[in-house]
């Protein structure tokens, strides 16, 4: 006990204390509040903006967290001792100015200061989503954050098949997805979400079986319907981002129009035999400019310049390249993560092996996206392909 | 070909490159698939899915709750299972018309010279690199061509080497063995779930690019995919004079030999 006692005083001498409300003023303008305590103690509630580090890592993991040696770190444990500690430490790394909270949690609470119950994955989910922990960027909030995420995917086929198996392993909490159709043997060289057993059911009830065999920890919320002006806003609200894997050019503007309408992203995709592209609609988009489906297609082609109603060939792989890039966008939006394809439309050609980047652009006259536009209302398109071609 | 084959099939068979006789050759191809797991999984899907006739997975690993953020091969209830197993029964669900072979013990020596004997294509999605030498070895001294393709992070990578033509280079040309010794092991890393599926689908689509004998391969070049931007870069590599794989002289005793073994961690 006495190592312990001068221990302290030394330290007491060396670390400057400060009160919860001076902690708080100090975090208001700036400074760091590291909360150093364990995880069963944190589940009983943290300062508010707290960083967690956890004691047994903070030297490990506090220099990524806060690569400024300047800025001011407030260290708090549960009754200020083991944050003397901690602070003593890092002052050691080279942090400049580290100061230790007095009376730790229990008088920050005590005193009315703002506090929250954060968060922890489940031990079990800690284990399935083990290499999205590894990614410094993803990490345990990023998980979190998947989990409480919602992406509709409008068609379970083609694209929408590997585009929803990944974001259901990939731990998107809910996922809605949008098909009429029942499953077709002709589908399964694609399709990979349903099996020759469940030929002739529903694609959505197929899908939801598939989705949530290979993880029950999410939700999967099946509309077996077609999209129209009447149910495409009560079906998308309450989503976070849209998937476009239609092959309808009806649907397709009508999936423009309503994310332009919510300020919804909008994840486009096309395959076209052995070519194909995606790009991300998403006008309300700060970050970077980019239009929205109308700005380069405002109108639906007149019925003998469109695309035939007849089937295109397709290898089911194509659609399974750019579904899985669609993949790749839904979660870059979910977790604030690199550039999203806003502006930017990606080709592949599968053939000569060319992936192009191209600049799209906002038109500035287009009536859905248009700043201050007035929503000039959805169109139903009753057919726009020609169909005896 | 028969009707039900017709219409499982239709509409791949509305693609001007795949005629009958191209759906044939599918039907009648031999793959060899090293590695039921990230990269294995959406390439199993594709493949199983278009036809291919015999897909032959090898795997000596069970599957564990962490493998099923992006192996979507399995399934929860698959948890303690070999994973060619589960996959082989996945994958029958799916297609089954097609003969799917599953090895459930790790290719090494004979077994592997046995099974890239008998394939007309080999892809490696394994996640290792003495696994990756010994299968490159192998192919290089069969003459099969070898897709293969690895994922860290937020990126990943494709390549194709066409030993079935001539002068190509190999992986150990690509990556000398002392480099590669010290590249990070995957298993450690993170992985963005998708990316595995992008480059695993990748590889589906040039080893059935290979098959159809349709575009322009990946071959002597690198594909590097950057999933933060969606930037895919294309960078040619050509054969190391000195590469002790593809340009020393053989002895029997190399054909299987994996030049790192001895000083490469797991
Ligand atoms: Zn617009
Ligand atoms: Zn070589």
């Amino acid at each position: 006990m006495k190592g312990k006692d001068r221990r302290l005083a030394e330290l007491r001498a060396e670390i400057p204390e400060v009160t919860p409300a001076e902690a708080l003023a100090l975090q208001q303008q700036g400074a760091v509040l590291i909360d150093v305590r364990d995880q069963d103690e944190i589940i009983q509630g943290s300062p508010a903006g707290a960083y967690r580090l956890g004691r047994s890592y903070l030297e490990l993991r506090i220099e990524e967290a806060v690569p400024d040696m300047d800025r001011i770190l407030l260290v708090l444990c549960a009754g200020g001792v083991r944050s003397l500690f901690a602070a003593e430490s890092l002052k050691q790394l080279g942090y400049r100015d580290v100061r230790s909270v007095k009376g730790g949690f229990n008088r920050w609470k005590n005193e009315g200061h703002p506090f929250e119950i954060p968060r922890f994955l489940k031990p079990q989910d800690r284990e399935r989503y083990a290499r999205h922990l590894l990614m410094p960027d993803v990490g345990e909030e990023g998980q979190l954050k998947l989990l409480d995420s919602k992406v509709l995917l409008i068609g379970a086929g083609g694209l929408g098949s590997p585009a929803a198996y990944y974001l259901a392993a990939a731990g998107v909490g809910t996922l809605g997805l949008v098909d009429h159709d029942v499953v077709d043997r002709s589908n399964l060289q694609r399709q990979i979400l349903h099996t020759e057993e469940r030929v002739g059911m529903p694609k959505v009830e197929s899908a939801k079986i598939a989705l949530q065999a290979l993880n029950s920890g999410i939700e999967v919320i099946g509309y077996q319907t077609h999209l129209d002006s009447g149910n495409v806003e009560d079906i998308f609200t309450g989503y976070d981002v849209i998937v476009d894997g239609t092959d309808n050019l009806a649907t397709r503007y009508l999936i423009n129009d309503a994310c332009v309408k919510l300020g919804l992203p909008n994840v486009h995709a096309a395959v076209y035999r052995f070519e194909g592209q995606i790009t991300v609609f998403w006008p309300a988009y700060e970050k970077a400019q980019g239009g929205c489906y109308r700005c380069m297609f405002p109108q639906p082609p007149p019925p003998e310049l469109a695309p035939s109603c007849a089937e295109a060939g397709v290898l089911g792989v194509m659609p399974g390249v750019l579904g899985l890039l669609q993949a790749v966008e839904v979660i870059k939006i979910l977790l604030s993560i690199g550039e999203p394809l806003v502006g930017r439309q990606l080709h592949y050609d599968a053939l000569s092996s060319q992936f192009t980047l191209l600049k799209t652009r906002a038109n500035p006259q287009c009536r859905y996206c248009r700043e201050g536009a007035e929503f000039p209302g959805y169109d139903d398109y009753t057919q726009v392909c020609a169909s005896n071609a | 070909m028969e009707d039900r084959l017709l219409l499982r099939y239709s509409r791949q068979l509305l693609l001007p490159e795949i005629d009958l006789a191209r759906q044939e050759r599918l039907l009648a191809a031999r793959l060899l698939l090293v590695g039921a797991g990230g990269l294995g999984s959406p390439a199993a899907l594709y493949l199983a899915g278009c036809g291919i006739g015999q897909l032959t997975i090898c795997d000596g690993d069970t599957v564990e709750l962490s493998n099923l953020h992006r192996q979507i091969l399995h399934r929860t209830g698959d948890i303690g299972r070999n994973k060619a197993e589960s996959a082989a029964d996945t994958l029958a669900d799916l297609n089954p018309e097609i003969r799917v072979m599953a090895l459930n013990y790790r290719l090494d020596g004979a077994s592997l010279q046995e099974q890239v004997a008998m394939a007309d294509v080999v892809i490696d999605g394994s996640d290792n690199f003495p696994t990756r030498y010994a299968i490159n070895a192998a192919c290089q001294a069969l003459s099969k061509p070898l897709v293969s393709g690895a994922v860290i992070g937020w990126e990943g990578q494709a390549t194709v080497f066409r030993f079935d033509e001539t002068a190509s280079p190999c992986l150990a040309c690509l990556y000398p063995p002392d480099a590669a010794n010290a590249a990070a092991s995957c298993s450690e890393q993170g992985i963005l779930a998708p990316v595995a599926g992008v480059i695993g689908s990748l590889l589906a689509l040039e080893a059935l690019k290979i098959l159809l004998g349709a575009g322009d391969i990946l071959h002597s070049r690198l594909l590097r995919f950057n999933a933060k931007s969606l930037q895919f870069r294309i960078s040619h590599f050509i054969p190391d004079p000195q590469c002790r794989i593809c340009r020393a002289p053989q002895s029997a005793n190399d054909l299987t030999g994996d030049p790192a073994a001895d000083r490469m961690p797991g």
